[in-house]
């Protein structure tokens, strides 16, 4: 479903990603841990499109289209979501009004007709349950004056609404209290139906504990140095990231 | 015989005018033809012009004098009123009042007489003193407006809406719009202004209102400017509020190739409150200037000012907003903010906030803000599948859609919201 290759990306000429490798088969969750500044964030927003990033070499094929000269709508039109680490605040338009028009603008880029509101209203409700979020959330404005919990959910909201294929979480565990979540992680596995596939991206193993990854990959400098499986993350929380640079350095 | 051609012409020679008998001069009239032909125009070196150019408008010969209601007929006007509005309509045609095109079923609350009735003159020209060059022009040439009196403790249930045209299909006209509403004693009003431009030539509206709002009465006033790209607006809006009195007032300008507000209230006594609200939505070779003054002149009322601007191509956005706080008016709240957005680089923002306060027991507060369009935000848009102009209208039309939700009117606001939609240039289906 998703291949990179040698990917190699910079933000105003500094190179943050240096030649990194990921297969992601359909319905796989891969985790991407590793030390601050070792490029994870990055990979997220040059999945998702970001322009700030100048990607210099490599190619990133998604349902066999390399999709590095695509425009950040037309990804999310393919099935790329990126749930934001850091969701920004936009007064006036409230959560229910912009996801109508993003839903609607997916379905007319495959042809489907738009959702009428009635129409749209049960595929929120249906969604709502999911990461508990509730009537007066989706009536205020995205995001605005939400607290750090509501804001992931509903990232994870609008995720659900979207139904993509590929789910980009960057961090969406952090700041996050552990009931806060564990409500964001049942919504994320309530999304795992055995074709869509998730790359969660965190610093920390605990999120782990409550979205088990198939494969758990660590990103140092830019490439990825490490693979494994769920144990691995265990003994990252254990150890800490030293023996991998160590590793690495050597 | 003493003519307003030959007295004006004298110092403008751009402008022909049409002939008024010499019975209809007025003293008034000669007084205020006097002050201009002493002042002439403003110019750029003129503090409160200084950012408006305006010599389109001294460069164009307007006719002055226009015949006016029998241009148009019911049907033609009938598009121009507001969609599920209960309104009075009022219907102007280059300032006059034409009552064969205006509703006649009224509201009993309130009644209509000219402008230049006995009743009037207790009231006219008592705030627009026409040291001001376009007042005095308004003063010189209007003709056919009102004065639309509420009567005490009177709430007129239906919107008046008063619907203006400047007809310059022909030729270019001048229109003077000169009208007064007078609101008594704990009466309610709400009034929506519409200006429309039917033109090929050159138009130019300078429009005077004053407001008189009683002890304890509520007055909303709305505006709408959407004229095309020959009309020319200079606007004054007077009102002057008795104890514990509210006038709220919002202006959306959309069309227009130069437009010029300017808003003058005086909060007399003690307990007035005063909205001000702006939004202006401009495009290619569009010039809008709103200047308003808020003068607190008594203890414990309060102001509310809050002005946008969204600048496309070469727009040109002024706000000029004065905030005067008198010795005596201790417990005043006055605030004031300017937001704009310029969404190229050739478009200009001009703010200039200014505060002077004489009292020492006051909460006041200015901002003003310009910038480019948030980029993250568009990101966040567009990384949900929302194309990049689509999204660019939903985010231009939820940083204006917070000015037309403090209007009161329903309907007019449905209207707003519609022709802002248009404007952004989306077919998406927005909902507040």
């Amino acid at each position: 479903m998703l291949s990179i290759k040698n990917l190699k990306a910079n933000i105003e000429d500094k190179e943050i990603l240096k030649g990194l490798n990921l297969e992601i088969n359909p319905g796989e969750v891969h985790a991407i841990m590793g030390p601050n500044g070792s490029g994870k964030s990055t990979l997220a927003s040059v999945l998702a499109g970001r322009e700030e990033y100048n990607v210099t070499d490599g190619e990133v094929i998604f349902k066999g289209e390399n999709i590095l000269e695509m425009a950040p709508e037309d990804r999310a039109r393919k099935g790329i979501f990126l749930a934001f680490q850091y969701p920004i605040e936009i007064p006036g338009v409230s959560n229910a009004n912009f996801m109508k028009t993003a839903v609607n603008e997916v379905r007319k880029s495959k042809g489907l007709a738009p959702l009428d509101s009635k129409e749209f209203l049960k595929l929120m409700r249906e969604k709502m349950q999911l990461v508990q979020v509730d009537k007066t959330m989706t009536q205020r404005s995205v995001n605005e004056g939400f607290s750090g919990g509501e804001k992931k959910r509903n990232e994870i909201f609008q995720m659900a609404m979207l139904e993509p294929e590929l789910g980009v979480l960057d961090e969406t565990d952090s700041g996050l209290d552990i009931d806060a979540l564990r409500i964001v992680a049942d919504g994320v596995n309530a999304l795992r139906d055995g074709k869509r596939s998730f790359i969660v991206i965190t610093h920390y193993q605990r999120l782990l504990d409550y979205i088990v990854p198939d494969f758990v990959h660590v990103l140092y400098k830019g490439r990825i140095v490490k693979s494994g499986t769920k144990e691995l993350a265990l003994e990252l929380e254990e150890k800490g990231y030293d023996w991998i640079k160590e590793e690495v350095e050597i | 015989m003493n003519t307003l051609t030959e007295t004006i012409s004298e110092t403008e020679q751009h402008i022909s005018f049409g002939n008024i008998a010499s019975e209809k001069l007025t003293p008034e009239r000669k007084l205020a033809i006097d002050t201009f032909n002493r002042s002439g125009f403003p110019s750029l070196k003129d503090e409160e012009w200084k950012y408006l150019d305006l010599s389109v408008l001294k460069n164009t010969p307007f006719n002055h004098q226009a015949p006016a209601c029998t241009k148009l007929s019911l049907s033609d006007i009938e598009k121009y009123k507001v969609a599920g509005a209960d309104a009075i309509t009022l219907v102007f045609i280059n300032g006059v009042y034409c009552p064969e095109l205006s509703s006649q079923n009224r509201d009993s609350g309130f009644s209509i007489e000219s402008v230049e009735s006995e009743l009037a003159s207790r009231w006219l020209g008592k705030l627009a003193k026409a040291d001001e060059p376009f007042i005095a022009l308004n003063t010189a040439f209007h003709h056919g407006g009102l004065l639309i009196h509420i009567n005490a403790e009177q709430e007129v249930k239906q919107t008046i809406h008063l619907l203006h045209f400047n007809d310059s299909r022909h030729e270019a006209v001048a229109a003077y719009p000169r009208n007064l509403v007078v609101a008594e004693k704990n009466s309610k009003v709400q009034l929506i202004a519409t200006y429309h431009s039917l033109n090929n030539f050159t138009s130019l509206t300078n429009s005077v209102t004053e407001f008189f709002v009683g002890e304890n009465a509520f007055v909303e006033y709305d505006v709408k400017q959407d004229e095309n790209e020959k009309a020319l607006q200079i606007n004054y809006v007077y009102a002057q509020q008795k104890r514990d009195s509210v006038f709220d007032i919002s202006t959306v300008t959309i069309g227009g190739k130069m437009v010029r507000n300017n808003l003058n209230i005086a909060l007399t006594e003690t307990g007035g409150t005063a909205h001000l609200n702006g939004l202006t939505v401009g495009g290619k070779n569009q010039t809008v200037d709103n200047h308003t003054l808020v003068d607190h002149a008594s203890p414990h009322c309060e102001s509310f000012q809050l002005y946008k601007n969204i600048l496309d191509d070469n727009a040109h956005g002024i706000f000029n907003g004065k905030i005067f706080v008198r010795q005596d008016a201790q417990k005043t709240n006055a605030f004031q903010s300017s937001k704009n957005v310029l969404l190229s680089d050739d478009a200009v923002m001009n703010a200039k906030p200014q505060l002077e306060i004489y009292a020492d027991d006051v909460k006041c507060s200015h901002g003003a803000t310009t910038g480019q369009l948030d980029e993250e935000a568009l990101f966040y848009f567009r990384s949900r599948g929302i194309g990049k102009k689509d999204a660019l209208a939903l985010l231009n039309y939820a940083f204006a859609g917070d000015v037309i939700e403090k209007i009161n009117n329903d309907a007019l606001k449905a209207d707003l919201l519609k022709l802002l939609a248009q404007k952004l240039n989306t077919e998406i289906e927005f909902e507040i």
